[in-house]
């Protein structure tokens, strides 16, 4: 009895719109993510000028790299950017958080001052602070030899260039994480601390056995974004030093970039950052080793 | 206008649920038909596969003898009013029944003149220029009408209009949904959970159950004769009483009940013994109220739950081990616990094979 | 009380510290060069010197209309393109929809440090350096902004949108005038991180960028802060970088609040 339809033809039609309309992201797909992914992978092998033919050279960029002293001094110079940035940036970011998911007048006003920095253009934020910061003329300095201290050469010394931009850094970027931070602190329970408060722990106790653990998704979030923004410190280090003194500010990606459009070392620069991605997953994978903890998930 | 005709219609989704299973009715031309079936019965799936919002696993569908399997819904000349309203939120309500007809370049004057017309059908023209956000539900859903209506399709769809009304607001708009129908003379399908609703309102009512359609009648005969168990128990309210039992010697045999069998079921009883035996709480009279009734059978039972609906008492009464209702009198004098006798009315016998669940 | 007067006490440290550098910026482009260098926060007198040298030296103007279309230009491309993805992820059904969905989160993960190389290399052979193109095309669908929309899309009642396809209304119909209105929330989040990301993006126009003409707001300054142009004047290159500064400056005072809280929800960083 059962009559058999040839049928589906609707259901086709859905599908058509539905072709349709995601066309746009394949051929984007295609083009941009896909194509650049496969030839990069074709690029660390080759030496190429972008000029003349590429030339096989098997491994050779890797072995170049491991015997280039100036990419291990970039990486070691974006791990001491990192060191200082990221625990400074959650340390402060936290403490006004904190301050600010108390019962505060003009909440929206300090959160907008905090976020301020976020929104301007890193150009600008450099070339403020290289005028801070400068040894001889910058408002810094200038105030500390009012009050009768020595000045400090912020960005001439290669031991405190790198933490002065790692400062720098800090100041633009915490306000978003002050925020994040604050999503997380308004998500904790008030009966955990009441409950707490019955207990008889300290504020201070509060705060690293309730508060820490309950925002601990929010920490591990925050580390890993500071990690994967630090390792592309690009633009402050180009400004405010252009890698110098000594190579001392020299990020990996402002390495790289100067190996590829300054020396146009198109394989070269390929495969170093092919390393620095393996290093930014691996450096994010340890952490979240390290910094999740499963106490409230 | 318009008659819709479903042909073998089957839904199966693809997490292998089966809405609709060999599917074939047919609504005629200007009928209003009630779909009825509790949630997640298919009904709704099946109206949204006439509206052409959901595709046809295998079968066809017609509307005036055109197959519309492949037709847009846009193209196939229907309305369908929702459970939700569905107005769009970020327009008026006069923008809410002009879009229809702006998208199929109307002039200007035709859509004015049509939708101060569905307006002044509904009651709604004070109100063109809100928006759903300041209605009320019932003036939401008066708006969601006027959207059909504008149209003037020839089919409409209604799926649950009224469920998210109040009771009040319910009644009401089912009065006004009927007048409707007979004013604009247009083929409706309305989809309810409600058999209330289905009994008040429909020319012809299916009930659905799984995918399938237990039966299409007229409400009376929906009523009086149901086709098998499930609609027995899906309409009426309250429900039939069933007893499970056999037939031995032409009389019902329950673990606690016996009636003796009338003759209208003489002859058919030969090949079936397993059955289930229904009547309705109005059927079971009490005694002293002295029906005349020409077949009868005296039941003595324990009254354990008396409810005063002012009208009338509904009564739970209690046999052995086997429970049933009445409808009884409101001058009934029984408080619980005691016994009373009540009587069977034997014309209003239903017999169910127990197996099949089919009518006997 | 003691307490509270602490929290404010540092609430109005932390403001002075992340506003007060913008406000001497500020005022020192309105001083005479030789007076920067003192503690003093206001000049002897008002002088607009800077910003004359600035729009001398370099077509910032120019460069603040490149920056303009070519935000404008990405903004609409990818409230367009990623909404229409995100509605056919979320509200239209066909085959190899789940993996097209995996293959965009898989795309959120891949570092940029991979393909910024060819990408380069693609936009040379392409024939692009030097044009808008090289700095629109790239960025036009992004795939936040699907998974976004995506996620905002599917909180849509089905009812409104079966009602528009009985109504009568093609796919795209519905998405630009049933959907769009309704999903004005997602639309400003896109809207103002793209805007802004692309705002403030310099590495990628350094790169694909050589020809003034064609060159972005924040490319200009900052190549100007670092080349010889600004001749060591300090009230210069503040003063370029209040121009540059300005712009966002006036969306930020009158969207603050939008801004902060499209960040906080999407966890992204313009």
């Amino acid at each position: 009895m059962e009559q058999r339809t040839p049928i589906q033809t609707e259901k086709e039609k859905g599908d058509r719109a539905g072709y349709l309309f995601v066309l746009p992201y394949i051929i984007f797909f295609l083009v941009f993510t896909a194509y650049p992914l496969i030839f990069s992978f074709i690029l660390v092998f080759h030496r190429w000028n972008i000029v003349g033919p590429m030339q096989w050279i098997g491994l050779g960029n890797f072995a170049t790299l491991l015997h280039d002293p100036l990419f291990w001094k970039s990486l070691w110079n974006t791990a001491r950017f990192l060191i200082i940035h990221i625990p400074l940036q959650i340390a402060v970011a936290l403490v006004l958080a904190e301050i600010l998911n108390q019962h505060i007048r003009f909440r929206g006003f300090f959160r907008a001052a905090f976020f301020l920095p976020v929104v301007i253009s890193g150009v600008v934020v450099t070339i403020l602070w290289q005028q801070l910061y400068s040894t001889d003329t910058g408002l810094i300095n200038l105030s500390l030899s009012k009050l009768g201290l020595s000045r400090v050469p912020w960005l001439t010394s290669t031991t405190l260039a790198m933490p002065s931009i790692a400062i720098m850094a800090t100041w633009k970027n915490v306000g978003f994480y002050v925020v994040l931070f604050l999503a997380g602190l308004q998500s904790v329970p008030r009966n955990l601390y009441e409950v707490a408060e019955l207990d008889g722990a300290s504020k201070i106790q509060q705060f690293l056995k309730i508060t820490i653990p309950v925002i601990n998704p929010v920490v591990v979030l925050v580390v890993i974004l500071s990690t994967i923004n630090g390792f592309s410190l690009f633009i402050e280090p180009y400004v405010m030093t252009s890698g110098g003194p000594l190579n001392s500010t020299l990020s990996t990606f402002l390495y790289i970039y100067k190996e590829a459009f300054s020396f146009y070392k198109m394989g070269y620069a390929a495969s170093m950052g092919f390393v620095l991605a393996a290093v930014i997953l691996s450096v994010v994978l340890v952490q979240r080793k390290i910094v999740e903890t499963d106490t409230y998930t | 206008m318009a008659h819709v005709l479903l042909k073998n219609v089957y839904k199966i989704f693809d997490n292998q649920v089966v809405a609709a299973k060999d599917v074939t009715l047919e609504v005629k031309d200007r009928e209003f038909m009630v779909w009825v079936g509790p949630s997640g019965c298919g009904k709704s799936t099946i109206l949204r596969l006439i509206a052409g919002l959901e595709s046809l696993s295998r079968g066809e569908i017609y509307i005036d003898n055109v197959l519309i399997n492949h037709i847009p819904p846009k193209d196939r000349d229907i309305a369908m009013v929702f459970q939700n309203y569905a107005l769009y939120p970020h327009m008026t309500v006069y923008q809410n029944l002009a879009f229809a007809l702006k998208l199929r370049k109307r002039s200007k004057t035709e859509i004015d003149r049509r939708v101060r017309e569905a307006a002044d059908i509904l009651g709604i023209g004070d109100l063109l220029h809100r928006k759903p956000k300041a209605l009320s539900g019932g003036e939401r859903q008066r708006v969601a009408v006027g959207r059909a209506i504008v149209r003037q399709p020839k089919v409409f769809l209604f799926d649950e209009p009224l469920s998210n009304l109040d009771a009040k607001l319910r009644v009401q708009m089912r009065a006004e949904i009927s007048k409707l129908h007979s004013r604009l003379e247009a083929t409706m399908i309305y989809v309810t959970h409600d058999q209330v609703e289905a009994m008040t309102m429909g020319e012809r009512i299916a009930v659905i159950q799984d995918g399938i359609v237990q039966q299409i009648e007229i409400p009376l005969n929906l009523y009086n004769s149901p086709a098998n168990l499930f609609v027995a128990g899906f309409i009426g309210s309250p429900p039939m009483n069933v007893f499970q039992g056999s037939i031995e010697n032409n009389t019902f045999v329950g673990k606690d009940i016996r009636v003796s069998m009338p003759q209208t079921f003489q002859g058919k009883l030969e090949r079936t013994t397993e059955v289930v035996l229904g009547i309705r709480p109005e059927d079971i009279h009490d005694i002293s109220a002295e029906p005349r009734l020409s077949e009868r059978s005296i039941v003595r039972a324990t009254a354990e739950v008396i409810e005063l609906m002012g009208n009338e008492i509904f009564l739970y009464l209690r046999k052995g081990d086997t429970p049933f209702m009445t409808r009884v009198s409101p001058q009934t004098q029984i408080s619980m616990g005691e016994t009373i006798d009540v009587i069977f009315d034997l014309s209003k016998l239903h017999l169910f094979d127990r197996e099949t669940g089919n009518r006997i | 009380m003691f307490k509270r007067t602490l929290f404010y006490l540092a609430l109005m440290v932390g403001a002075f510290t992340f506003i007060y550098p913008f406000l001497w910026m500020a005022a020192a482009t309105l001083k005479p060069e030789y007076e920067i260098p003192q503690l003093s926060f206001f000049g002897s007198r008002i002088t607009a010197e800077s910003y004359r040298l600035v729009l001398e030296k370099i077509p910032v103007v120019r460069a603040f209309f490149n920056s303009l279309i070519v935000s404008a230009s990405v903004t609409a491309s990818v409230l367009v393109f990623s909404s229409m993805v995100g509605y056919a992820l979320s509200r239209l059904k066909f085959k190899g929809r789940e993996i097209i969905f995996t293959v965009i989160l898989f795309t959120m993960m891949i570092p940029f440090q991979i393909t910024l190389i060819p990408m380069y290399v693609l936009i040379v052979k392409l024939g692009w350096t030097d044009t808008y193109l090289a700095l629109i095309v790239p960025y036009m669908i992004n795939a936040f902004g699907i998974i976004l929309f995506r996620q905002f899309f599917k909180a849509i009642p089905q009812d409104v949108i079966d009602a528009a396809r009985i109504d009568g209304c093609s796919e795209l119909r519905i998405l630009f005038q049933i959907v769009w209105p309704l999903s004005v929330p997602a639309l400003v989040t896109v809207g103002i991180i793209v805007f802004m990301m692309t705002w403030n993006e310099v590495l990628w126009p350094l790169i694909v960028i050589k020809k003034t003409e064609i060159m972005t707001m924040p490319q200009m300054v900052a190549l100007f802060a670092v080349g010889g142009q600004a001749e060591n004047l300090i009230g210069v290159r503040l003063a370029a970088a209040m121009m540059l500064t300005i712009p966002v400056l006036v969306v930020y005072i009158f969207f603050q609040r939008h801004f902060i809280q499209s960040m906080a929800t999407t966890g992204l960083k313009g």
